[in-house]
């Protein structure tokens, strides 16, 4: 399914003053704390019953993703589970509060030309008051399902502070056509699309931070390189112009520079280059393998795996001072660092006898502590851009597979099964 | 904020969707997906073990590595004088280093350990007297192991270089 080219309009449909707002600590989330009712939208008889449907289940889906609410069953409603008028300015509170509400979704669907539109409010149930103002989102009617996921996205920041992810994507590699191609999927595993289809090796996606492109690592030419692809394009660009073996490239948060790893002979290093590759200049220069740089949010410091001190040990460069600081010491094979977009923590996987777990460490304290552990190997992290969950490679099920968690260990889920081996799997930011 | 500035920030926002969207409900912005088209370039090699070489018999064996390591050892230096004796007999051949790695550590990591066990041997062989022009190195990291399997039989026999003929 193509996401991310709707068009959505959040319409403010009043000036408000300051907005209270209920925040909810959500770093390490609980269990399904918040208790959602959703009507179903109310619409004309323009509006197919299937794509009212689907828009209801997707938005349902996309409230459970989060791992934080729970969606009430409509069978438990006192009140109509459709919306009968959706410009009330009062709801009758007590009936939600009776079947436990903290929230209730209601809203409106309409539709012109092929696209469908929808109106949509939240109501914060305890206080009796709405929570923002009206939303109004449209998108091409054939993607109701993504608008669906994106009003629950838009409901979390809401509620939370911060914008839910159900309506993102994940880029990650999979061998299950023969070759190690790119693709494309939901944040849930549905709609996986293929990117690449060159036949030959593909690794290391990395996304543009506006969504809009993809950077990836390809043999295609022969030997390791590296190559971006925008929306829309129907051929890939190499992107730094020299002959040496090159391995990834990840963008700066801002989009503003590009941090690669290039060989040059037996030596592996770690360099920066302007947003199109251009201009390139060496960070780290040890004869050491310098590998995995990841991006701080706020574009100041590149942590990085290093062997200079005997193992593979996750360091952190100062692009300022120049000044770089061992991260981990404990266990001897410590990498694939990511940077968490609240700048708290830095997930990676740490090998513990022959097979790798997740943890997180503050790139401040260094303090330490477990977020997946298990028997088979879990590696190489990506997080999702709310910063609550974090998709991962594990092979506990035989083939390398890709799965999601919350940062408390749990929601765990399956995403890529039957699908050969998935690799590298790269968290979209939002899409739109 | 004053009644003005507020103006203009409501205009900014209605101006900036219409340049987006062309207002409230109309065409939308142009992106398309995220796809390449085929690739049928003539030359891409698909045979395992030889991409972007063509390859060529050559009775050069591979010689193996201990775990997470480049340094050549005893047997490997011996395998790699005879390979090196054997492009003097064939002062022809080119050849291409390709190191490997097993499937431990992680795959970015492993890509820059097999280019230093690649680069590894190719710096021994010019030390025998092999002219630096007549050797390349290439790196695949753990993605193209020699044996399947997840033990240390199969590890020890995917650490390694193999010598392929490049015409």
């Amino acid at each position: 399914m193509r996401v991310g080219m709707a068009v959505l309009l959040l319409l403010l449909a009043t000036v408000s003053g300051a907005e209270e707002r209920l925040q909810i600590e959500v770093d390490r989330p609980g269990r399904a704390e918040l208790r959602f009712a959703v009507q179903r939208f109310r619409s004309g008889p323009e509006i197919d019953a299937g794509f009212r449907e689907t828009l209801y289940r997707q938005l349902v889906e996309g409230l459970e993703y989060s791992g934080l609410v729970r969606v009430i069953d409509p069978e438990a409603f006192l009140e109509p589970t459709e919306t009968e008028d959706d410009h009330r300015s009062i709801i009758p509170c007590d009936n939600w509060r009776a079947v436990g509400a903290d929230g209730l979704t209601e809203g409106s669907i309409t539709s012109r030309r092929g696209r469908i539109r929808v109106r949509f409010r939240l109501w914060d149930v305890p206080r009796c008051q709405m929570q923002g103002d009206p939303g109004i989102f449209e998108a091409p009617i054939e993607q109701v399902g993504w608008l669906g996921r994106r009003i629950a996205d838009e409901l979390l920041l809401r509620f939370t502070g911060r914008q839910g992810v159900s309506a993102t994507q994940v880029a990650f590699i999979s061998d299950q056509n023969g070759s190690r191609e790119v693709y494309l999927m939901e944040a849930d595993g549905s709609g996986k699309t293929l990117v690449t289809s060159n036949k030959s090796i593909n690794l290391f996606p990395s996304w543009t931070p506006d969504g809009k492109g993809l950077l990836y690592t390809s043999y295609r030419n022969g030997s390791p390189d590296l190559f971006f692809l925008s929306r829309g394009a129907k051929r890939s660009k190499t992107l730094v112009d020299r002959a040496q073996p090159k391995y990834r490239a990840v963008y700066s948060p801002k989009g503003d520079r590009i941090a690669l790893v290039m060989a040059q002979g037996a030596n592996t290093d770690i360099f920066l280059a302007d947003r199109k590759g251009r201009k390139v200049r060496p960070v780290t220069s040890a004869s050491s393998i310098d590998v995995s740089p990841a991006w701080s949010p706020d574009g100041a410091q590149l942590a990085f795996v290093s062997d200079r001190s005997g193992s593979p040990q996750i360091h952190i460069h100062d692009l300022k001072s120049g000044q770089t600081r061992r991260l981990t010491f404990r266990g001897n094979y410590n990498a694939s660092p990511a940077w968490s977009p609240t700048g708290e923590w830095i997930v990676f996987s740490a090998r513990t006898g022959t097979n790798f777990d997740l943890y997180l460490i503050s790139p401040e304290t260094g303090y330490t502590t477990p977020l997946v552990v298990h028997p088979r190997s879990d590696e190489e992290p990506s997080w999702s851009p709310d910063g609550r969950k974090v998709a991962f490679v594990s092979s506990r099920r035989g083939d390398k597979e890709i799965y999601t968690v919350d940062l408390d260990g749990a929601n765990l889920r399956r995403l890529t099964p039957r699908f050969g081996n998935c690799t590298a799997p790269a968290w979209s930011p939002w899409l739109d | 904020m004053s009644r003005r500035k507020l103006g203009v920030l409501v205009a900014a926002l209605l101006l900036g969707c219409q340049a987006l969207g062309g207002g409230e409900s109309t065409t939308g912005p142009t992106e398309g997906d995220l796809r390449e088209e085929t690739l049928r370039e003539p030359g891409l090699p698909s045979d395992r073990g030889s991409m972007g070489a063509t390859e060529g018999r050559l009775a050069m064996k591979p010689i193996y590595f201990d775990f997470d390591d480049s340094t050549l050892r005893g047997d490997a230096k011996e395998r790699l004088r005879r390979n090196a004796e054997l492009l003097r007999a064939r002062s022809d051949t080119r050849i291409e280093i390709q190191g490997h790695c097993d499937e431990r550590g992680t795959e970015e990591y492993n890509l820059a350990l097999g280019q230093r066990r690649a680069e590894a041997a190719k710096r021994y062989l010019i030390d025998l007297g092999v002219r630096r022009s007549r050797v390349e190195t290439k790196t695949f990291g753990e993605g193209m192991p020699a044996v399947r399997g997840h033990d240390e039989t199969a590890w020890a026999k995917n650490r390694r270089d193999e010598f392929v003929a490049l015409r």
